[in-house]
């Protein structure tokens, strides 16, 4: 394994490189490295270059634009690649714990109420 | 895919970098990470090849996740990486050494003849160890002087903090502008020295 074969692989848990989106992706749809990279259009030598790209701005105007400069600086399909990228995103979100509530509210008897 | 990253220097990829550039990250990791490892692993010949490479991504991320930190002004990109791998490799061996001194204090009696500073002794201070005499050699064949040669080896191991570099050279009674000064003058001077010897110098570049 290269040198950046073994940081692709390292940085899969971290949202930052479009590795962990990549990643989720490739899980979500049992696909291995030969496999991802056939459906993404890249040549398998460059898909660790491509995961260690950071992944795309979530503001839309960002995020589309960040998207096709990835995909147009490795010479990939762009609606390809959104689609890995929107559905690493939507299971990364799904696997992120839900914010727990500030506190727990529960009615209490006013004092001289009758109890049903 | 157009190799940006090959015709630009470091330097460019950072900036690229600080402007958001989602593929910077990308290229600046094809650009550095073999360069890298195989400049530390020079400094530290017998160290893991592994631990070399974890210390060169540990370099790496950190200037991914905080690019700002990097002021070209100050020096090369390529000295900065250096610099902190080489910091986070040494303190990677001496926490692996005290670790094991420890573990070896306690499983292994001496007469098992698995004693630190022996040959026998798979010992993570012997890299650092040998990283220092070589550093030394390398500071002896240029005519440093042994204080020189103490910041050199200590330049090496990636240590920038001011007054380890002041406390070497008996500056502490002076004052911590005129110490700033006076350390980065013997820096200079030693990259010099060093250059003019033939020495290899990942420092200057």
């Amino acid at each position: 394994m290269t040198a950046l074969e073994a940081l692709a692989r390292r940085v899969e848990d971290d949202s930052t490189f479009l590795a962990c989106l990549l990643a989720h992706f490739a899980r979500s749809e049992r696909l291995d490295d030969a496999a991802l990279a056939e459906r993404l259009g890249c040549p398998p030598d460059q898909l660790a270059a491509l995961r260690l790209c950071r992944s795309p701005r979530p503001e839309p105007n960002h995020f589309r634009a960040d998207v096709a400069r990835i995909a147009g600086h490795f010479g990939l399909d762009v609606n390809r690649l959104l689609e890995a990228i929107r559905r690493g995103q939507v299971l990364l979100a799904l696997q992120s714990p839900l914010p727990r509530p500030a506190g727990l509210l529960a009615a209490r008897d006013r004092p001289g109420e009758d109890r049903p | 895919m157009s190799p940006f990253f090959e015709s630009e220097t470091w330097e460019q990829i950072h900036a690229r970098l600080l402007q958001d550039d989602p593929v910077a990250s990308s290229d600046l990791a094809r650009a550095c990470l073999e360069p890298l490892r195989n400049a530390l692993q020079r400094r530290f010949p017998r160290c893991d090849p592994d631990l070399v490479q974890q210390a060169v991504h540990d370099a790496y991320l950190e200037i991914i996740r905080k690019p700002h930190l990097f002021n070209p002004q100050r020096g090369s990109l390529r000295g900065y990486l250096l610099r902190a791998a080489a910091c986070d490799l040494a303190n990677a061996l001496r926490r692996e050494a005290r670790h094991h001194c420890r573990h070896i204090s306690v499983e292994l009696p001496a007469v098992a003849g698995n004693l630190l500073g022996r040959e026998d002794e798979p010992s993570f201070s012997l890299c650092l160890a040998e990283a220092r005499q070589q550093a030394e050699q390398r500071a002896a064949r240029a005519g440093l002087s042994p204080q020189e040669a103490r910041c050199w080896s200590l330049m090496q191991e990636g240590q920038y903090r001011n007054e380890v570099f002041a406390a070497v050279l008996g500056l502490e009674d002076l004052h911590p502008d005129e110490q700033i000064r006076e350390v980065k003058r013997t820096k200079d001077r030693i990259k010099i020295r060093l250059k003019r010897a033939g020495e290899e110098c990942d420092d200057c570049t």
